[in-house]
């Protein structure tokens, strides 16, 4: 087994190396460019608590053990394919968001207001609003997490073009 | 008057002693029925014909039921915790959750390791380790492995491994190095593990707080259950929590087995079981291609259940209608998506199980899976747990800017990213696995060829590929053209060789290598 791993090292891993390295140069420039503004602070209450699951706008769940969603039931973004989504991860390292006992006094804006502003600025969203969710716990607690839009992946479709006629 | 009064009040104190005094001694005598039970129970169980006490008597593990303590945990449901072994640097305890008349126990070992840290590693009672991780004595949290769960029985001779795999720090549970201690505390009667007064607080970033982990298995039935009057039997789906509550059904624990491992096959098994048999069972028997699946393997008990923890990386295939060269030159053989996390989904095309050959299906499991594959392996180093490329990486690929990996693919498709990794890294044990699959059956070249299809498909454009004037798609599919080539040259395969052998492959294959049309 072990032998088996050490024959994956293959002598391409440098070539492999400098490639992933303009990946991520490349990417950086992406990113960097589009996090040149000064965003919006928004804040968004997600209440599954307190609404009836038939009326419930959202359903909030724990994907993995790091990352969690908040999924409106609303195809509100393009491609319109898959439900708007809002994430964040609690990563090593990261500072856990703070339970407290009383509603954040926060300008919460609508449903309908996150969906237009969704829909208009999709997948750069980021790029111009800071969007934090109001989580509402069972016992009125509260968390409040920055989180970030989750684009919708296309899936990867394995496919040749053959010539049938040589 | 003041002496009556006194005499009143003495009267009243001493009923309410004798009441609570009584009512004491009721409960200890209760809870020591119900211990006592448990061990007539242990001391009957056997495990492949061999007494389970003497077993665990073998491995220096002897229940102190005299010392044994029953509290209430989290759900309320009472929890028995049995010490096993207490010494330096080492604590082992039975835990044991009487819920809705049902046993469940595991047994937990808490091992001091050289670094001060502590390992847990907890056991089923028939010797099969379901989790292995750091506990952290300061907040009672447990951070698990991310790798896969070594396969260690705990009553293996020496605790050796049952099978050569993934050595990690579970290796060091058992050792008996005396080193100093002092985090010894959790090592107390309090029986050291899992629950705190606060759940919520303090609880440390990229650990898990374990009241939040859920166990979904179906209860064993009446007739399995070993003991302990079973008033009725309790539905199926999460039945308790984990670890503070021991959740396993124990079931009628008479294999010391390790369980059998398995990947989900859903729908795909239903409506086309000839690709799960002909194809991806075989290629399971592959210890490469094993490399690939290991992260979404389920534990299967041996009662048939399933263990599934919510958050755990899970790949699911299943099926759809994709191109196939009808009104398009465009042949698809399968994709990779629905991405949650770690998890994905793969869908062979329908057209292709039915017109394709065997070998194509096989190259086309092992493409789909190294996408599933790769997505878990960037988000485990975006969530700040890289996979250990030394031991458990199937391609020892150091993806250190996890969150530009992860962004980049998000915004280009994952096939730039994953293709290229594909021909950088795991080429060789790409078509490796084919050959050692099919052996003679097919030449090496056709491996190869096999192999590199659609590998040069770099995804769709993004929406906005050009960045400061530069094309950065075309920058990528640029160098992902150039990989691929690379390939072609090193083993001698022309552009017009690799057409013929995918037409082969893909239309009018003779019947005998494409898959059966029935697989009992």
């Amino acid at each position: 087994m072990f032998l088996l791993i050490k024959n994956c090292l293959p002598l391409a891993l440098n070539a492999m190396k400098k490639k992933l390295f303009l990946i991520a140069i490349l990417s950086t420039i992406i990113f960097e460019v589009f996090s040149q503004s000064t965003n919006r602070k928004i804040y968004f209450l997600a209440d599954t608590i307190n609404i009836s699951q038939p009326n419930r706008l959202l359903k909030i769940e724990t994907i993995s053990f790091f990352e969690h969603h908040f999924t409106f039931f609303c195809k509100c973004t393009p491609p319109y394919k898959s439900y708007t989504t809002f994430s964040y991860i609690d990563k090593k390292g990261d500072k856990k968001a703070e339970i407290v006992f009383k509603k954040p006094d926060h300008p919460y804006i609508s449903f309908k207001e996150l969906m237009d502003i969704s829909a208009e600025h999709n997948r750069y969203i980021d790029n111009s609003y800071d969007l934090y969710i109001t989580e509402v716990l069972p016992g009125n607690k509260y968390r409040t997490n920055k989180v970030k839009f989750v684009p919708y992946r296309i899936p990867i479709d394995d496919s040749v073009i053959i010539k049938e006629k040589q | 008057m003041l002496k009556p009064r006194i005499a009143v009040l003495t009267f009243i104190l001493a009923t309410i002693v004798m009441v609570y005094s009584c009512k004491k001694n009721i409960e200890q005598n209760e809870q020591n029925d119900v211990i006592s039970q448990l061990e007539t129970t242990f001391n009957s169980q056997k495990v492949n014909g061999l007494s389970l006490a003497g077993k665990f008597a073998d491995a220096g593990l002897n229940p102190a039921w005299k010392n044994a303590i029953i509290k209430k945990n989290r759900a309320n449901k009472p929890l028995i915790i049995i010490p096993l072994k207490n010494t330096a640097n080492f604590y082992a305890e039975m835990d044991v959750v009487l819920s809705k008349g049902c046993i469940n126990s595991i047994v937990k070992k808490y091992t001091l390791n050289a670094n001060n840290t502590v390992t847990l590693d907890i056991f089923r009672p028939s010797g099969v380790l379901i989790m292995s991780g750091l506990y952290h004595s300061k907040y009672k949290k447990f951070t698990p492995n991310q790798s896969p769960v070594p396969n260690i029985s705990l009553f293996s001779p020496n605790n050796q491994l049952s099978q050569q795999v993934s050595l990690g720090q579970s290796l060091n549970l058992l050792s008996e190095r005396l080193v100093s201690l002092h985090t010894n505390k959790l090592m107390g009667n309090s029986g050291g593990g899992g629950s705190t007064d606060n759940p919520e607080d303090e609880c440390p970033p990229g650990t898990i707080c374990l009241d939040d982990v859920t166990i979904s298995a179906p209860a064993p039935s009446p007739d399995e259950d070993p003991g302990i009057d079973i008033p009725d039997l309790p539905p199926a789906g999460p039945i308790d929590y984990f670890p503070t509550d021991p959740t396993i059904p124990t079931g009628n624990e008479t294999s010391s087995e390790p369980p059998t491992i398995e990947v989900k096959q859903d729908s795909l098994q239903k409506y086309y079981p000839c690709m799960v048999k002909e194809v991806l069972k075989k290629l399971e028997s592959n210890q490469t291609y094993g490399k690939l699946v290991q992260p979404f393997q389920k534990i299967q008990l041996p009662n048939g259940t399933t263990l599934g923890m919510q958050g755990l990386p899970n790949l699911k295939y299943d099926f759809s209608a994709q191109d196939y060269g009808v009104g398009t030159t465009n042949y698809s053989l399968g994709t990779t998506g629905d991405y949650a996390g770690t998890s994905s989904t793969i869908k062979f095309n329908t057209a292709a199980m039915t017109n394709a050959s065997q070998l194509l299906l096989q190259a086309t499991a092992i493409h789909e899976t190294g996408h599933a594959y790769a997505n878990y392996y960037i988000k485990a180093g975006q969530y700040g747990f890289p996979v250990d490329t030394t031991r458990y990486s199937t391609w020892a690929i150091n993806i250190v800017n996890f969150e530009s990996v992860a962004k980049s693919s998000a915004q280009g498709g994952g096939n730039f990213n994953d293709h290229s990794i594909f021909l950088e890294e795991y080429f060789e044990n790409f078509w490796g696995i084919l050959k050692a699959v099919n052996g003679s059956a097919y030449t090496d070249k056709e491996y190869q060829m096999a192999a590199l299809f659609g590998l040069n498909n770099p995804g769709p454009a993004p929406q906005s590929p050009v960045i400061g004037g530069v094309n950065v798609y075309e920058i990528y599919k640029g160098m992902l053209t150039q990989s691929f080539n690379n390939i072609k040259t090193k083993y001698g395969i022309t552009d017009a060789e690799l057409n013929t052998f995918n037409l082969a492959n893909l239309k009018n294959v003779p019947v005998n290598k494409k898959l059966p049309a029935t697989c009992p």
